[in-house]
């Protein structure tokens, strides 16, 4: 659905995007992470047409997306600030939007706003608060019928049920309609829940792109103890790091895991247990720490 | 839903009416105030005011008179200009905070479309009440009866309003567009409006001291089509016009023809409001949304902003300094000339950097990169106003090369002189080249304490095509012997032209003072009151055995004439005589028999008229005016000479 090519993009001498590329594949639920400064934002806002790349491309179903009326008729964004008009409610909200999206459906936006009965569609929005400023924002944007969706820290200023709500409205629309949705976020543990693919970003590039099954299978936990000390471990299993406690050792190995499990089970463990990884341990070890000093890049 | 066309969006449009149909809303309010109501009340003051200026006119010259009045109130440009930036900061708000900006953009329309769909919400809220205006005030026509001969005045009022509207509309859009801060871009609107006169004034205000004889340029600005607000409110420039036509006795207003003035320029204007908005649009489209914010954002007029206003405010602020300075040093014109350039510099410096942290939003600008520009820079500078100062548009040795093509040429010293003949023309010429071969001398002049007394002279001339060439020089005492034989001639020169008898009598009275007749005078004498410390003048009331007033005038005018023949009266030199002039005052009234052209207003800028009328003659008497003198003694105005008191000895008494 989405596919950026070599782009590049710098502010003033500082260089935000650095030779991008990703691929955001149609009908998935691709979830970006990466630091603050990572180029988050600015992709985004390349891929929603906001910016125009210095070098590069961005493709949307195919088309080039900046000043591309057909193609943003076919995507919505939420950006992590959400702008509506001056003495706008909900309803003046509603309008404009249909007058944009032709595929805009007013009946289904009556019938999400039943899952959002605190809003009062006549109040002024930016009366609102900023959780249900988000809530409008959802129902416009899926209202539009978008065949994808670019969602900029999106459930921000949500209380938890109404998380719970606006992604059950996203995964029914993913499920029935084959919507693509292109999430940011620094809610990891969200995340996992949610997207299907990851793409990691740091200082402007991708440092990795994968479906979240391959990711998760491709770094392994291994929590071992030995009567001894740890013995030295074969070179064919590439350990990311090592923290140890007492006699038992947490190794976090990049590869395949059942590999992994058969080599050091050969080491005559007394204990071994295999666990697999959240997102935000993978995010943190991908990115070599939780300050995100780049150490130990795996690819 | 989205319109058919991709350049216009109904949805975009009605939300940009809904951010501006107050401000639409309030100059309907003020225009119906300033046409309609303003004209129904007038009229309903009729009957209360039937006249006008004192002549009996009728109802519906009255009506007309009004409602052109009431039109020519409301057709100004500064309301359209004021209007104009408003609605179009309102329509394009969006651009300049990157939340609207980022979020806008986002959406499926192009910016084609969100710009024309917001030019036309801003052009509709503009000519919408104008047009309900107009509606109103013909139904008004048409009810007070005057709709046959104001329609035409409506209708050309409408059109001036929708082309003012299209020329600000896109000034606005233009200046807004070249900055991603509203109210810088509202800054850059008001520069545009003014920058052509602002620029013309830095150029002659510099010119008119570092140029020999060009001191008087920047009082040759006029208002310029190229400041649009300026020249749209002035009804002598654009709108409508109206004038009373009278009957012989001049005692009945016969009609009122009305005039649409700036015609011309209407297409001009209109042909460069749609320019501006294509040029904004074609900023528009190029504009990066990452510049939402920035002081300047279209790369390419960050330099030209800089430079360009460092230079001009660099350059008055540098002159307006000496000019302040000045008067505290003993500075020859060089001196003058090298500290005005080191100021200029100074303060182009500040304004270089200034502007800089102001576009790079940092005050961290003063980095090798910056210092190496700024040095460029300022060589340019330097070398733009050496060469401007070199004259190499040769305007200080500009006069006209023929004679044939001068329509009037006036030297003035005291009082103005007008030549018309083309001998005296190049008489005025040859005096004037003496002035400028003279020059290095002449410029001395202002600068060296010398202790010479000196003046102004004015030379102007009027060419056939209604072009003015003027110039002004500082003069000294035509006398003195520490200035060069060179000098003196050239300076006695213009006098004797100046201090002709003829010329005095054609200019100072009239060109036919043969045919003028005396009809009355007016003499004071006046006498010191000790007591209370003041002059008291002493109108002469009384007759004289065996003449009436016109006959006291009569001779007293001839007297004077003879002592203008005799060069005791009407001379011009270049310094001051006020001291030497009687305080005591003499008029004489005049009337000529025929009528001729008075040129007395032309060397400011006035258009000749015809009259029978002279001016009332004001003469300034000296204690040289003999034959007037004596006059007065032998009329008895006077008992005696000491009944006249000069400036100087009453200076004396004051002080």
């Amino acid at each position: 659905m989405i596919q950026v090519n070599n782009v590049t993009k710098s502010f003033n001498g500082y260089k935000a995007l650095d030779n991008l590329t990703m691929h955001v594949p149609k009908g998935s639920v691709y979830g970006l992470v990466g630091p603050n400064g990572a180029g988050k934002s600015t992709i985004i806002r390349h891929i929603n047409g906001v910016f125009k790349q210095d070098t590069g491309e961005v493709l949307v179903a195919g088309e080039h997306v900046y000043e591309n009326d057909a193609v943003k008729m076919k995507m919505t964004c939420i950006p992590d600030e959400i702008f509506y008009f001056l003495q706008a409610d909900t309803i003046d909200m509603m309008k404009y939007y249909k007058g944009l999206y032709p595929k805009f459906d007013e009946q289904l936006f009556y019938k999400i706003r039943e899952c959002f009965p605190s809003i009062d569609l006549k109040k002024n929005i930016r009366n609102l608060s900023k959780g249900m400023q988000k809530q409008v924002a959802f129902m416009l944007a899926i209202s539009s019928r978008p065949e994808l969706m670019i969602l900029d820290e999106p459930v921000d200023g949500l209380d938890p049920v109404m998380r719970r709500q606006i992604w059950s409205l996203l995964m029914s629309d993913v499920a029935e309609n084959g919507l693509t949705v292109l999430v940011s976020s620094h809610n990891l543990r969200e995340l996992e829940d949610v997207c299907d693919h990851v793409g990691i970003m740091d200082q402007g590039r991708l440092l990795l792109e994968r479906s979240l099954d391959d990711l998760q299978t491709s770094i392994t936990k291994i929590q071992v103890a030995f009567e001894d000390e740890l013995p030295p471990i074969p070179s064919e299993i590439q350990v990311l790091r090592k923290i140890s406690s007492g006699r038992v050792h947490t190794l976090i190995v990049k590869g395949e895991p059942n590999q992994a499990q058969r080599v050091i089970a050969s080491m005559n463990p007394m204990i071994m247990d295999v666990l697999p990884l959240s997102l935000e341990e993978i995010f943190i070890y991908e990115l070599g720490g939780e300050d995100y000093a780049v150490k130990d890049i795996i690819f | 839903m989205q319109s058919k066309t991709s350049f216009f969006n109904i949805t975009v449009y009605k939300k940009n009416l809904s951010k501006v149909w107050l401000l639409g809303l309030a100059y309907l309010t003020m225009l119906l105030i300033q046409i309609p109501v303003s004209y129904l009340l007038d009229v309903s003051r009729y009957s209360f005011q039937p006249e006008i200026y004192g002549l009996e006119a009728s109802e519906t010259i009255n009506y007309i008179n009004y409602m052109v009045d009431s039109l020519s109130v409301a057709s100004v440009g500064i309301l359209p200009c004021i209007m104009a930036i408003l609605a179009v900061l309102l329509v394009f708000g969006y651009l300049f905070t990157q939340k609207n900006s980022y979020m806008i953009h986002s959406f499926p329309i192009s910016r084609k479309a969100l710009y024309i769909s917001g030019v036309a919400a801003a052009v509709t809220i503009m000519v919408v009440p104008v047009l309900i205006t107009a509606v109103v005030t013909i139904i008004a026509a048409t009810a007070t009866g005057i709709i046959a001969d104001t329609v035409l005045v409506i209708l050309y009022w409408v059109l001036t309003e929708i082309v003012l509207s299209v020329l600000f509309v896109g000034l606005a859009c233009f200046s807004i567009m070249l900055s991603g801060q509203g109210v810088t871009g509202a800054v850059f609107y008001g520069i545009f409006n003014f920058l052509y006169m602002a620029m013309q004034l830095v150029i002659y205000v510099y010119l008119s001291v570092v140029g020999f004889g060009l001191d008087n340029l920047p009082e040759n600005i006029t208002v310029s089509p190229m400041c649009p607000v300026l020249y749209t409110s002035m009804h002598d420039y654009m709108g409508i016009m109206g004038d009373f036509e009278w009957n012989e006795s001049s005692t009945v207003i016969t009609d009122y023809v009305t005039k649409y003035e700036g015609t011309m320029y209407l297409a001009v204007y209109l042909a460069a409001g749609i320019l501006l908005a294509f040029l904004a649009y074609m900023v528009y489209k190029r504009k990066q949304n990452e510049t939402v914010s920035e002081f300047i954002s279209v790369p390419i007029v960050k330099p030209i902003y800089k430079m360009g206003m460092s230079f001009f405010i660099g350059t008055f602020m540098g002159v307006g300094a000496v000019e302040i300075i000045s008067d505290s040093f003993d500075w020859n014109y060089n001196t003058m000339v090298a500290v005005i350039l080191l100021i200029t510099i100074i303060c182009e410096f500040i304004m270089y950097f200034v502007i800089e942290m102001l576009i790079e939003k940092t005050p961290r600008v003063l980095n090798a990169d910056n210092l190496r520009g700024f040095g460029i820079f300022a060589v340019a500078t330097l070398a733009v106003l050496t060469v401007a100062k070199a004259d190499v548009l040769h305007l200080v040795d500009k006069v006209p090369e023929d004679t044939e093509d001068v329509k009037w040429a006036c030297v003035w010293v005291d009082y103005p002189m007008v030549y018309e003949d083309p001998a005296q023309i190049q008489q005025v010429i040859e005096a004037h080249k003496g002035v400028i071969d003279n020059r290095k001398e002449i410029q001395s002049f202002y600068y060296t304490q010398d202790g010479v007394k000196g003046g102004y002279v004015t030379i102007t001339y009027e060419y056939k095509d209604g072009k003015q060439l003027s110039r002004r020089y500082y003069l000294e005492d035509e006398t003195a012997e520490i200035n060069s034989t060179s000098y003196r001639a050239c300076a006695k020169q213009l006098l004797d032209l100046v201090n002709e008898p003829e010329a005095i009598k054609n200019n100072k009275i009239c060109p036919v003072y043969n045919d003028a007749e005396a009809k009355n005078f007016t003499f004071n004498t006046v006498t010191w009151d000790a007591e209370e410390t003041y002059y008291q003048y002493n109108d002469f009331e009384g007759g004289v055995e065996g003449m009436d007033r016109k006959q006291i005038a009569d001779a007293i005018y001839k007297a004077i004439l003879k002592d203008i023949d005799e060069g005791n009266v009407g001379q011009q030199h270049f310094y001051d005589m006020y001291n030497s002039q009687f305080i005591n005052t003499l008029y004489v009234e005049l009337n000529t028999n025929t009528k001729y052209e008075s040129k007395a207003n032309v060397c400011w800028g006035g258009e000749p008229y015809y009259t029978y009328y002279a001016d009332t003659m004001s003469i300034n008497i000296t204690d040289e005016a003999k034959n007037t003198i004596s006059t007065l003694l032998e009329l008895g105005l006077i008992q005696s000479e000491d009944e006249l008191v000069t400036v100087g000895e009453s200076n004396r008494y004051y002080n």
